[in-house]
C-alpha cells in the first residue's frame, strides 16, 4: 500500500498542498486528472522524493521512499543525449544485465537503434526508450507524468499498450497524471479528480470492470459521458452537478 | 590531422615570409630558410632540446595544477551561490592583475625557484579556469539530475556520467586556452628568474641581438604547441562531443 500523507506543501509562500490524504493499493493503476497548475507534477516529485521539502510523509509499505525503487516517466522523454540508448537504460540498471537490456529494447522494437543516440529517435522512439528504462529495474512504483503527450493518436496508443504490457509483467503500484479522461479510463483502475490551489481530491472514482485495452472501447465512452453529465465541471475541478 | 586549407595556409604564411625577408632584406629579419637552418643547428647542439624540455615539464606541471585546482573551485562556485559571492570578489582580483606583478611577487617572496616560477604561473591561470567552467556548472541541467536521483544511481556515476559530461565542453574550452596562456607566462617566468628553459634562452639571445636564435626557437615551440593541440587536444574535443 502507498500511503500519501501530505499536512502542508508550500512553494514561494503559496500553499500547493493541505491536508492530503492517498492511499493506492499495492499494484493499483491510479490516474490523477486535475486541472493546469494543480500540483500534479509536485506530487509525483514529493512520491519519488525528488522534493522533499513538506510536510507529511509518504510510505511504501511502511517503507520511507528514499529505499524505494522507482520508475519515473516525465513530460519529456529524458533520455541523457551524450549517452547512447543501450547506455542510458545500462545507467540506470541495477543488475547491469547487458543481455536483459537488449532484450528488453528489441520488444519494444528499437533494436536497431541500440547504439544510436537520443537525438536520431523520433520522439515515440525516445518515450519507448524511456518506457524501457522506467520499466528496467522492476519498479515497485511507476510514476507517469503524462508521458504520452504532444505524440499523434497510434504513437501514443502504440505505448499505451507497451506501457500495459510490461504493467502486466511486473504490476508496479502506478500512478499516471493526464489530462486526457478517456486514456484515464482506460489504462486504470482508479481515476482520481483535483481540485487546485490547494491541491485537493475531489472525486474518487473507482472502476470496478478489469483494465480495458483500447481507447475505442465503446465502454470507456459510455463511463466518460455517465461522469460528465453527473458533474460537467470536473476536468477543471468542480464538482457542481446538473 | 590538419586538412587541406590548414597545410595550404601555412605554406602561405612561409612563403610570404620569405618574400618579405628578401624585400625587407635586414639582419634584423632573417629568412624562413635563415631560421630554419638555425633551428636544425640549435637541434644538432643538443641545447634547444634541452631548454625545450626544461620548459615543457614547467609548461606541463602548471597546467596540471592549474586546471584541477581551477576546475575543482569553479565547480563549487557554480554550483553553491553563497561560496560564489563570498570568492567573487577575489576572482575579479586575480582576473585583472597583470601577470608581471605576480611574477615579480612570487620571485621576491619565495626567491628565484621553480616553485616560485611554477606559483607564479599557477595563479595567473586559474582564475580563468574558474571563470569558464562556473560558466558551465551553472548551465548544469537538473532535469539529468533529477534521472540520475530517481534512479538511485551511484554518487560515482552520476558524477562521471551525467554531470561532468556536461561541464565538459567548458573544461575543454578552458584547456586549449590554457595550454597558450600557460606556455606564454612560462616563458616570461623564464626569462625573469630562471637559468634555464626557452624563456632563458631567449634573454640570452636578445642579449646578443640574435634574431635568427630568437625565431628559431619560438618557432621550435609553436611547433610542439601546435603539435599537442592537434594530437591531444583537438581530438579529445571531438570525441566529448561526438554525440552532438
Amino acid at each position: 500500500m502507498l500511503d500519501i500523507n501530505i499536512k502542508s506543501k508550500q512553494y514561494e509562500n503559496t500553499t500547493i498542498i493541505k491536508e492530503l490524504s492517498l492511499k493506492v493499493e499495492k499494484s493499483q493503476f491510479l490516474s490523477i486528472i486535475g486541472p493546469s497548475g494543480c500540483g500534479k507534477t509536485t506530487l509525483l516529485q514529493m512520491i519519488s522524493n525528488l522534493d522533499k521539502n513538506y510536510l507529511g510523509d509518504i510510505f511504501l509499505d511502511k517503507k520511507d521512499m528514499s529505499s524505494i525503487n522507482i520508475g519515473f516517466m516525465f513530460q519529456d522523454s529524458r533520455l541523457i543525449p551524450w549517452l547512447t540508448i543501450y547506455e542510458n537504460i545500462l545507467l540506470v540498471s541495477k543488475s547491469k544485465d547487458e543481455e536483459a537490456i537488449v532484450d528488453a529494447l528489441i520488444e519494444v522494437g528499437l533494436e536497431d537503434y541500440i547504439n544510436s543516440y537520443a537525438k536520431e529517435l523520433s520522439g515515440g522512439m525516445q518515450r519507448k526508450v524511456a518506457l524501457v528504462r522506467a520499466f528496467i529495474n522492476k519498479p515497485e512504483v511507476l510514476l507517469l507524468d503524462e508521458p504520452f503527450i504532444s505524440l499523434d493518436y497510434p504513437t501514443a496508443q502504440a505505448l499505451r499498450n507497451l506501457l500495459l504490457k510490461f504493467y502486466d509483467k511486473y504490476n508496479p503500484t502506478v500512478i499516471f497524471v493526464t489530462h486526457n479522461l478517456k486514456e484515464a479510463i482506460s489504462l486504470s483502475n482508479r481515476v482520481v479528480f483535483l481540485d487546485k490551489k490547494p491541491l485537493k481530491i475531489i472525486y474518487d472514482y473507482k472502476i470496478e470492470t478489469d483494465l480495458f485495452y483500447s481507447l475505442e472501447d465503446p465502454n470507456i465512452d459510455k463511463i466518460k459521458e455517465n461522469l460528465l453529465n453527473k458533474y460537467p465541471n470536473i476536468l477543471s475541478g468542480k464538482l457542481d452537478t446538473n | 590531422m590538419p586538412n587541406k586549407t590548414r597545410v595550404i595556409s601555412i605554406f602561405a604564411i612561409f612563403i610570404f615570409w620569405e618574400i618579405l625577408a628578401l624585400l625587407i632584406s635586414s639582419d634584423t629579419f632573417p629568412s624562413f630558410i635563415e631560421v630554419t637552418k638555425s633551428l636544425f643547428f640549435h637541434l644538432s647542439q643538443g641545447e634547444l632540446i634541452y631548454h625545450l624540455f626544461i620548459t615543457l615539464g614547467r609548461v606541463f606541471i602548471a597546467f596540471v595544477i592549474a586546471m584541477s585546482i581551477g576546475v575543482f573551485f569553479g565547480i563549487l562556485m557554480g554550483t553553491y551561490k553563497k561560496l560564489d559571492n563570498l570568492l567573487d570578489t577575489l576572482l575579479i582580483i586575480g582576473l585583472n592583475i597583470p601577470a608581471l606583478v605576480t611574477i615579480i611577487i612570487c620571485y621576491i617572496w619565495f626567491g628565484l625557484t621553480d616553485t616560485a616560477a611554477l606559483l607564479a604561473v599557477i595563479i595567473n591561470k586559474v582564475p580563468t579556469v574558474i571563470v569558464t567552467v562556473r560558466e558551465g556548472a551553472r548551465t548544469v541541467e537538473q532535469k539529468y539530475m533529477q534521472i540520475a536521483y530517481v534512479y538511485k544511481i551511484s554518487k560515482f556515476e552520476t558524477i562521471t556520467k551525467v554531470y561532468l559530461p556536461q561541464i565538459y565542453p567548458y573544461i575543454m574550452a578552458s584547456a586549449r586556452t590554457g595550454l597558450s596562456l600557460i606556455w606564454k607566462i612560462v616563458l616570461v617566468v623564464e626569462l625573469l628568474g630562471r637559468s634555464d628553459g626557452i624563456g632563458f634562452q631567449l634573454s640570452m639571445f636578445f642579449q646578443f641581438f640574435d634574431i635568427t636564435s630568437i625565431m628559431a626557437y619560438s618557432m621550435a615551440f609553436i611547433i610542439v604547441i601546435l603539435l599537442i593541440e592537434t594530437c591531444i587536444l583537438r581530438p579529445l574535443e571531438k570525441r566529448a562531443n561526438s554525440w552532438r
